[in-house]
């Protein structure tokens, strides 16, 4: 298998306190598999169409990056 | 406490859900298979055996070939110069070897239900080790099933068993027989034109087993496909369709599932790829397979 490796960032932006509300909020930006690597999820093995004698392998991934936005509260 | 908030869709502008529903398309559906390079180590070479006796009186052939390496792109090697024989306990057929890899029983003969028929291969050596290695397989031929009538139709919309094929015109072929509610059956199914087997591959057989029609009448299900837009499998006026029933063994069963499950490819689920069973010992691939045919005829009519 080729090697598995990824790089997720995140980033959390929280909301200054203010007077007299009794909960506080904040953002979460993320980003999954920032560099979009095609880790490979399984490979496998198919004939060629044209010739049955050739094999080729073939990996399947799922995604490359995967933005996320988040908005947390606590009260 | 924390909660996370779900906004509703109603609170996005019409230009904000084109987005976000192009940003969730491109994810969702971009394309995630490639061809890779795959360094894979060298397999043991093994047997592989095509072997079969039927019910039809006729000279039975083995072939024999060896194993190769996944990324192997020539002809399969034949192997040559062994000895082969199959007997019923009483007599003894001995097989020739009259093309590369492809060995005649010498004699025509039928394979009669009841009877269980003994395979040994010798005198080969595949693995190279210098010791003459010896194969054994054996299996027993069912009795024959009744069919009581088939008939034909036409389905201009038709979703195919082989998931290769799209929608499209076929002609089908619907049977109608009742099972033995006694014995557990497994059937295969096969086609002819005008004596032409057109279902001519392993993978172009459709197997079943009677789970969920024991006992029962089969009431016209189709067994037989012919694709309108493939151009060996054509239906003219007048052609004589020939249906072909075996009855095989539950392992010849298990094997076709098998193989039929891999030739298919693999998808998301599926679970991870293992070894096709086999019913020849000592490691061979492949199958020794012994079953009865029952062949129905009709005439096909355009109209």
């Amino acid at each position: 298998m080729p090697d598995n490796h990824r790089l997720d960032l995140a980033l959390t932006l929280k909301g200054k306190k203010k007077p007299g509300r009794n909960w506080e909020g904040e953002w979460n930006f993320s980003l999954y598999n920032a560099y979009g690597r095609k880790n490979p999820w399984y490979i496998s093995f198919k004939q060629d169409d044209d010739n049955p004698k050739v094999m080729k392998a073939e990996k399947t991934y799922l995604f490359t990056f995967v933005p996320s936005i988040t908005y947390n509260f606590k009260f | 406490m924390q909660t996370k908030i779900l906004i509703p869709f109603s609170s996005f502008t019409n230009k904000q859900l084109k987005c976000i529903c192009l940003l969730m398309f491109t994810i969702i559906f971009s394309s995630c298979t490639e061809e890779i390079n795959v360094d894979v180590d060298s397999g043991e070479t093994r047997l592989s055996v095509e072997a079969a006796v039927t019910s039809d009186l006729t000279k039975h052939h083995v072939i024999l070939k060896e194993t190769s390496d996944v990324f192997f792109n020539q002809d399969a090697i034949p192997v040559h110069s062994a000895k082969i024989t199959v007997t019923d306990g009483k007599t003894t057929y001995n097989y020739q070897e009259t093309k590369p890899g492809y060995y005649e029983s010498e004699e025509a003969f039928a394979g009669q239900p009841g009877n269980t028929y003994s395979l040994s291969i010798t005198n080969v050596d595949v693995n190279k080790d210098g010791t003459l290695e010896e194969y054994l397989a054996s299996s027993t031929m069912k009795s024959n099933y009744v069919i009581d009538s088939i008939k034909m139709h036409f389905d201009p919309d038709y979703e195919s068993y082989d998931e290769d094929v799209d929608k499209g015109p076929f002609w089908l072929v619907s049977l109608y027989m009742k099972d033995d509610i006694k014995t557990e059956d497994y059937y295969g199914f096969a086609c002819r034109i005008n004596d032409v087997m057109v279902h001519d591959t392993i993978t172009e057989i459709l197997v079943q087993k009677d789970t969920y029609f024991n006992g029962e009448t089969s009431k016209g299900v189709d067994v037989g496909e012919f694709n309108q837009e493939k151009t060996d499998e054509i239906l003219k006026d007048n052609d004589i369709i020939t249906l072909e029933t075996y009855a095989i063994s539950e392992e010849y069963y298990d094997f076709v599932s098998q193989l039929q499950e891999l030739d298919e490819g693999q998808n998301m689920f599926s679970g991870p790829p293992g070894n096709i069973t086999s019913n020849i010992s000592n490691g061979a691939i492949g199958f020794f397979a012994v079953y009865s045919i029952t062949r129905t005829t009709i005439v096909h009519r355009d109209k």
